[in-house]
């Protein structure tokens, strides 16, 4: 199958190489490292570790909260009072089990 | 620089051997940061920001899975492009609201000009680049990741990695090549 040959601008374009200073600058990174960018870093790096050890070293939390909130105590409140009527509910299909049991 | 002893002083509990690992990858972090395109300050950031996840996320590092540069890499790519997607959001109202160019007064050397110059076009271009093909060109430029380490930071195959910086260098020969045709 015949090939159309590229257009030699085309060729020109694709071919040329990147600059020289273009390819030096990308070597380089266009950025500067400061001088105390390790200090830095590891100045943040001891503080993160020193935090890390007073938590391990930490007395263990309470696992219950000090003082509850209104939300809390009504969350408390509901869930007894739905168990309440729960049990409420069982103990009144035993007795009426019973009752009929025994009037047969 | 012998990583794997530096990571064994840490994990015997000898922070102070994380500077070294910072010392060394700190160059290449900067060139990476540099040729995505970002400036002086967000490149510092983020270079930080990479230093200090690594650090705290060091016991997840395998070394068995990839090489130290790879997985730190991989740690810098993510940042850096999660900041980019946060800039080109930003863009449109920046360029709704441009900051007023204030020109210096002080006399500039002509080489310092041209350097200056020749610095800002390639900024330009680089920004230019799609962020994958961009990304892909800037790791390719730190001579220690080979392309199979390269796309495994991009999350790619090896195929596409050598395709984006194909397309990668191609579009910057394309910009330079006009430019200094217009020059």
């Amino acid at each position: 199958m015949h090939k159309t040959p590229p257009h030699p601008l085309y060729k020109r374009v694709h071919e040329a190489p990147i600059p020289p200073d273009v390819d030096t600058l990308l070597q380089d990174g266009l950025l500067h490292v400061p001088a105390d960018f390790t200090a830095q870093v590891m100045a943040h790096v001891h503080v993160q570790a020193h935090a890390a050890r007073q938590v391990t070293l930490a007395a263990p939390q309470r696992r219950w909260p000090k003082r509850w909130n209104m939300r809390q105590w009504l969350q408390c409140f509901a869930l007894l009072g739905g168990s309440l009527a729960g049990v409420a509910q069982v103990l009144v299909f035993i007795f009426g089990i019973w009752s009929t049991m025994s009037a047969v | 620089v012998d990583i794997s002893n530096h990571l064994r002083r840490i994990h015997e509990g000898d922070p102070a051997a994380f500077a070294p690992i910072v010392t060394h990858f700190q160059g290449p972090l900067f060139g990476y940061l540099g040729r995505m395109g970002l400036g002086q300050a967000a490149a510092q950031d983020i270079a930080q920001e990479t230093f200090l996840r690594a650090w705290t996320q060091l016991a997840t590092y395998d070394a068995h899975r990839a090489q130290f540069s790879t997985w730190l890499f991989t740690i810098a790519r993510n940042l850096a492009l999660n900041t980019l997607a946060k800039a080109q959001h930003q863009h449109e109202w920046a360029t709704e609201h441009p900051l007023p160019e204030v020109p210096c007064d002080a006399p500039q050397p002509p080489d310092a000009l041209h350097a200056a110059q020749r610095r800002a076009q390639l900024q330009q271009a680089l920004r230019a680049l799609p962020l994958g093909d961009r990304s892909v060109l800037a790791l390719a430029y730190f001579h220690e990741l080979d392309m199979s380490a390269i796309a495994r930071i991009e999350g790619c195959s090896v195929a596409a990695a050598k395709v984006r910086l194909h397309r990668a260098k191609t579009r910057l020969r394309e910009l330079f090549y006009w430019e200094n045709a217009h020059a």
